[in-house]
C-alpha cells in the first residue's frame, strides 16, 4: 500500500518515512509537501479554539484538503500528524473539535466529489505527536545522540517512570541555563531570531524540543545547538527503535495510536505495538458521526 | 469568433508555441516562461502586417533577440497565425546577430496553399486570376504579400484574418505618466492605445457619441463604480479632456480627483475597463499581469466585468498572470488556466489536462499555484522522501 503523510514539521516530513518504513517494510510511505521541500503550516502554534463561524478553511482544513488530495492522486492511506504543543496540553479536545469543524466546513464546498466525505472517512487519519514529534527521541536510547547529543551528556535526566509523551526533565543545570555559554549568539549581540531554544519557551522543562537543543548545545553555532530538526533531527527519526519506544504498554499512547491505525490497514508492525491507545484518536473506537477514520 | 490558433517556433524564449484561446483566460508559468513572448506573436504579426517587418522586429528587442538562444545555429523563427480556415505563417532566416531581407511568408485557404514566397528570394508570384496566363511576379517590398494579395484581389475569406490582425490589442505596460498627460483631442480616437496614452480622449468620444458607441462609457463607469466603491461615484472630464472621477462623498467640483491624483490602482483598473470596453465584436486583446495594482476586490469587479463583456461581444481575453486571487475566479473552470511550464515545452496547456479535474476540486487553485503544485518555478529541492 501506498501511504501519504500530511505533516507539519520539517522533521516528519524528511524523516518519518524512513522510520515508518522500519515499521512496515513492505509498504510505500511519502510525504506530501506544501511547498516543494516545506511541510504544511500547523494550527496548535496557538491555544486552538473552536474556529469562527464565517472564516474560510484554516490551516486544520488544509491539512484535510492535502490529504484527501493525496488520495485523490493514488494513495491508499493518508495520515495527517500535528503536533499538539505545550500550549494545547489539556485541550487536546478542542484541538479535535476544531478539526472537525474544518472537515465540515471543507465538506461544504460546492464541486466536490461525491465521494469525498467517503474517502475521508474510510482513508484518511488524524494523529497527534505529542507534545511534539521530539519526545519520540526520548523513548529511544540512542534517540539523542542520533540527534546530535554526545554521550558525555547522556543518559537525559528526566523525570524517573513518566511517559515522554507528558514530558519532564530535572535536568538542574537546564533549569538554570540563561544562554551565558552561548558564544556565538553572544558575540552577535544575542540576535532575537537566533535564541537558543530553550530560552524561548517558558516551559522549558516540559519541552523535549527545548532540551534536545540543549543537550546538544554547542557554543560555537548561531543558535548555540548542534539540533536541527531537518538534519539531526530527520537522522534520529530514520533510525528510530520503535521496540524501544513502544515498549512500555502505558506509555505514547498517542503515536501508539497512530501506529494501531496502520496496523489496520497496512498489518502488523514489525515490532510489538500492545498496549494503551489514545482515547481522542484511537482507531479501534467507533464513534458517532465520524469524518476520518479515526474522528 | 472564428477558433484562433497562434504558433511559434524559436521566438524569443519559445520553442515550440501552439495554442488556440478562447472566452476569457488565464496564462499561468514562472517569470521569464513565455508568457509575455506568447502575446508578443500576436503582436509581431500584427505590426509585420499593419506596418513592417522592421517596426515587428523593433517593437520584440531587435533581432539579436528574436531568435531563442537554444535553438540551432541555422534555425528559422517561425510564427504563424491560423483564423477560421485561414492560415498565415512567417519564416525569418536568422544570420548572425541579424535577420535576411527576405523572409518566407505563406497563406493557406482551407487547407490548400494560395501563396509562398521563399525565404532568402527577393520575388514572389501572387495567384493567377481569371484570365491571366501566368502569375504575377511581384518584388518583395516593405509590405507583406498577404497585404499584397489582399489589396490586390480582396478574397473575402481573407476578412477574418485582416480584422483579427487590425483589432488585436496586447496590453502589456500602462504608461501612467503618458496617461496622465492630456492628450491632443481625437474624435476618431475610440481604442485605447496599448500604452494608454489617450484614455481621456477615447472615454470622452464615447461619452459624447453614445449613437455611435452605444453604452461603453457607462459600462465602464458601472462597473469601475463597483471596482473601487470608496473612491467612484461618477467621472467627467477636465477642460483638458482629461478625466476626473468623483468620490461617493463629494458634494462639488472641489471634490473632485483628476487623473494626475488618482490612485495607480484606480487608474490601472479604469484603462483595463476602456481597453475592454473598447474591443470589437469576435476580437481578441491580452492583458500582460491585468493583477498589478490591484486590490483583490479590485481584481475579482474587473474580472467579472471582462467575463460579462467577452460574452456579450464574444472576445478572446488572454490574461497573464501571477495572481492568486484571480486564480481562484477559476475555481468551476480550471480549463479556461493555461500552464505555460518548461518541462512541457512552450505550448499552454489546459490546467485540468495537467491535474485532474477531481483533484482540483478539493483546492482554491491560487493555493495550488501559491505551493507551487503548477506553473512553478523549475527548481528540484527533493528533500521530501518516499520510501
Amino acid at each position: 500500500m501506498r501511504v501519504a503523510l500530511v505533516t507539519t514539521g520539517k522533521m516528519e516530513l524528511l524523516g518519518l518515512p524512513s522510520a515508518l518504513k522500519l515499521l512496515f517494510p513492505e509498504h510505500t510511505f511519502l510525504s506530501e509537501e506544501s511547498r516543494p521541500g516545506e511541510p504544511f503550516p500547523g494550527f496548535t502554534s496557538k491555544r486552538v479554539v473552536l474556529p469562527q463561524e464565517d472564516g474560510g478553511v484554516g490551516h486544520a482544513g488544509k491539512l484535510v484538503e492535502a490529504a484527501l488530495g493525496t488520495i485523490v492522486e493514488g494513495a491508499d492511506r493518508a495520515i495527517i500528524l500535528e503536533d499538539l504543543e505545550l500550549i494545547n496540553q489539556g485541550n487536546e479536545q478542542a484541538v479535535v473539535d476544531h478539526l472537525r469543524a474544518e472537515i465540515g466546513r471543507f465538506l461544504q464546498k460546492p464541486a466536490l466529489p461525491a465521494t469525498a466525505a467517503e474517502r475521508l472517512r474510510a482513508q484518511v487519519s488524524f494523529h497527534l505527536a505529542v507534545p511534539m514529534v521530539e519526545s519520540w527521541l526520548f523513548g529511544d536510547p540512542q534517540g539523542p545522540i542520533h540527534a546530535g547529543v554526545p554521550t558525555s551528556r547522556l543518559p537525559p535526566r528526566l523525570v524517573p517512570g513518566r511517559d515522554p509523551e507528558c514530558f519532564l526533565t530535572e535536568d538542574p543545570a537546564y533549569c538554570v541555563d540563561d544562554g551565558d555559554g552561548c558564544e556565538a549568539w553572544q558575540r552577535a549581540g544575542r540576535p532575537p531570531h537566533n535564541e537558543p531554544k530553550w530560552l524561548k519557551t517558558r516551559r522549558r522543562v516540559e519541552h523535549p524540543k527545548a532540551y534536545l537543543s540543549w543537550l546538544a548545545r554547542h557554543p560555537s553555532q548561531g543558535d548555540c545547538s548542534g539540533y536541527h530538526e531537518a538534519k539531526q533531527g530527520k537522522r534520529a527519526l530514520q533510525k528510530l527503535n520503535w521496540n524501544s519506544v513502544l515498549q512500555n504498554p502505558d506509555w505514547f499512547k498517542y503515536l501508539r495510536s497512530m501506529v494501531r491505525d496502520l496496523e489496520l490497514s497496512l498489518g502488523s508492525a514489525t515490532v510489538s505495538t500492545g498496549g494503551q491507545l489514545a482515547r481522542l484518536t484511537d482507531p479501534t473506537l467507533s464513534r458517532p458521526a465520524p469524518l476520518l477514520r479515526n474522528l | 469568433m472564428s477558433q484562433i490558433t497562434i504558433r511559434a517556433e524559436n521566438f524569443r524564449v519559445l520553442e515550440r508555441l501552439d495554442w488556440s484561446p478562447s472566452g476569457v483566460c488565464l496564462l499561468a508559468g514562472a517569470n521569464g516562461v513565455g508568457k509575455t513572448s506568447v502575446c508578443k506573436v500576436l503582436e509581431f504579426l500584427q505590426n509585420l502586417y499593419r506596418r513592417s517587418m522592421t517596426n515587428a522586429i523593433f517593437n520584440v528587442g531587435g533581432p539579436s533577440l528574436l531568435r531563442n538562444r537554444a535553438a540551432p545555429q541555422d534555425a528559422m523563427v517561425k510564427v504563424e497565425l491560423e483564423v477560421g480556415d485561414v492560415r498565415w505563417s512567417i519564416e525569418i532566416p536568422v544570420e548572425g546577430r541579424g535577420v535576411a531581407v527576405y523572409y518566407g511568408e505563406r497563406l493557406w485557404h482551407a487547407g490548400a496553399e494560395v501563396l509562398h514566397a521563399h525565404a532568402l528570394q527577393s520575388e514572389y508570384d501572387l495567384p493567377i486570376r481569371k484570365n491571366e496566363e501566368k502569375p504575377e511576379r511581384r518584388g518583395r517590398g516593405d509590405k507583406t504579400v498577404l497585404d499584397t494579395f489582399g489589396t490586390r484581389d480582396e478574397p473575402a475569406w481573407l476578412k477574418p484574418l485582416d480584422e483579427f490582425l487590425m483589432n488585436f490589442r496586447f496590453y502589456s505596460v500602462y504608461n501612467l505618466i503618458e496617461v496622465s498627460r492630456p492628450h491632443p483631442a481625437d474624435e476618431q480616437d475610440a481604442r485605447l492605445h496599448p500604452g494608454g496614452r489617450n484614455l481621456g480622449t477615447v472615454l470622452q468620444n464615447w461619452q459624447k457619441s453614445p449613437r455611435i458607441y452605444g453604452n461603453q462609457f457607462r459600462w465602464v463607469i458601472d462597473r469601475l463604480r463597483i471596482a473601487f466603491p470608496d473612491l467612484v461615484d461618477d467621472l467627467e472630464f477636465e477642460p483638458d479632456g482629461s478625466p476626473s472621477v468623483f468620490p461617493p462623498d463629494s458634494r462639488g467640483p472641489h471634490d473632485r480627483i483628476p487623473l494626475h491624483l488618482m490612485a495607480d490602482g484606480l487608474i490601472t483598473g479604469l484603462l483595463h475597463l476602456t481597453a475592454v470596453a473598447g474591443a470589437p465584436a469576435n476580437s481578441m486583446l491580452a492583458i500582460d499581469e491585468m493583477e498589478n495594482q490591484l486590490h483583490p476586490h479590485a481584481i475579482r469587479s474587473i474580472l467579472r466585468a471582462m467575463r460579462e463583456r467577452a460574452a456579450e461581444r464574444n472576445l478572446t481575453i488572454v490574461l497573464t498572470t501571477h495572481s492568486p486571487v484571480l486564480m481562484n475566479e477559476f475555481g468551476d473552470c480550471p480549463g479556461q488556466i493555461f500552464v505555460l511550464d518548461y518541462r512541457n515545452g512552450s505550448t499552454p496547456t489546459k490546467l485540468d489536462e495537467i491535474k485532474s479535474a477531481e483533484w482540483l476540486s478539493l483546492f482554491s487553485l491560487g493555493d495550488l499555484y501559491d505551493r507551487m503544485k503548477f506553473a512553478a518555478p523549475a527548481i528540484s529541492i527533493g528533500s521530501a522522501e518516499e520510501v
